[in-house]
């Protein structure tokens, strides 16, 4: 270590604490090299500066390259959990990658809520199958005088003489066919932005 | 188009080869990359910029990493490239020198 003054090193702990633990959502080891390496170089800058004298001064002017540790961290855990998130298809990691992603850019929120509502829809689907056997006279493809009215819910009365419904119980593999499939086809999308964001190589992989 | 939107972009595409054709001569650590691609070049990327980008050329097995003990006394942790790595970045280089080398000459013949 360079012969830090005691505020010095008070500061650089302070600094690599709190960036331990905005990094938690890494496995350990990952964490604790991206701590060694960026100490390493801040000690470095910290060599380098002409006043030896001071190195406050030279230690607050590298972590201000840095910013702050919520900062420094942001892409490697966006990075992480958008990466390993699809890599063994965890939700939450997915989940969690996204919302970052959307609060960060204007680009990330925009795709973030897409996918959401995507989601959503998908969901939306799978529940009016599972819906139809509990509500059965509430749920299903309406038709009102002939054109079309509602797929799913509907909220009022349902013994309107000009509405009908006219999937039956058919509306239960229909709707849970389309939930799926919709899902599928959003995590396929996610996984192609995702990786045209995120990756590089892969990127090149794929041309 | 901003002339600096069009700036920051031609960068943002660049940084990797940028990165790699440095590796390409030797192994190098982190500070030193960006202290090279600064004089050099001129690109001006920050740390929250350049560690995250070498770990996401390492997960992609671009790139290996060592930690060597330094004269100073602090590990660092030095980069080089892998046997894709360098596949990649003669390909790369490869396609530049067309690029560049078309584009200056529609350049030319455009005066």
């Amino acid at each position: 270590m360079e012969e830090l003054n005691v505020e010095s090193k008070k500061l650089l702990e302070e600094y690599l604490q709190k960036l331990g633990g905005v990094l938690k959502p890494l496995p350990e080891e990952e964490r604790d090299e991206i701590i060694l390496e960026i100490k390493g170089h801040i000690q470095e800058r910290i060599a380098q500066s002409s006043q030896a004298e001071d190195n406050t001064e030279a230690l607050k002017n590298a972590l201000l390259r840095l910013g702050k540790p919520e900062e420094y961290a942001f892409e490697f855990v966006t990075d992480y959990l958008l990466n390993k998130g699809i890599e063994r298809n965890k939700a939450w990691m997915i989940f969690k990658g996204l919302l970052r992603w959307g609060c960060n850019t204007l680009v990330g929120f925009f795709y973030s809520l897409f996918f959401f509502a995507s989601y959503l829809i998908s969901a939306s689907f799978v529940i009016v199958g599972i819906m139809k056997p509990i509500f059965p006279e509430k749920v299903g493809f309406f038709l009102r005088n002939g054109r079309f009215e509602n797929f799913g819910l509907i909220m009022g009365v349902t013994d309107n003489p000009n509405m009908q419904e006219v999937l039956g119980y058919w509306i239960i593999p229909i709707a849970l066919v389309i939930g799926i499939a919709w899902f599928f086809v959003t995590t396929w999308l996610l996984k192609k932005v995702i990786r045209n964001r995120f990756g590089f190589w892969k990127r090149y992989q794929e041309k | 188009m901003e002339l600096s939107k069009w700036i920051a972009q031609t960068r943002k595409g660049t940084l990797e080869l940028g990165i790699l054709v440095l590796l390409r001569a030797r192994k190098r650590y982190g500070l030193e990359i960006l202290e090279i691609l600064e004089k050099n070049s001129g690109i001006v990327i920050t740390e929250g910029t350049l560690y995250p980008l070498m770990n996401r050329l390492k997960r992609e097995g671009l790139v290996i990493s060592e930690w060597v003990e330094s004269v100073s006394g602090h590990p660092r942790k030095y980069y080089s490239l892998s046997k894709e790595g360098k596949k990649l970045v003669e390909q790369m280089i490869e396609y530049w020198n067309t690029f560049s080398n078309t584009l200056s000459r529609l350049i030319e013949e455009g005066r």
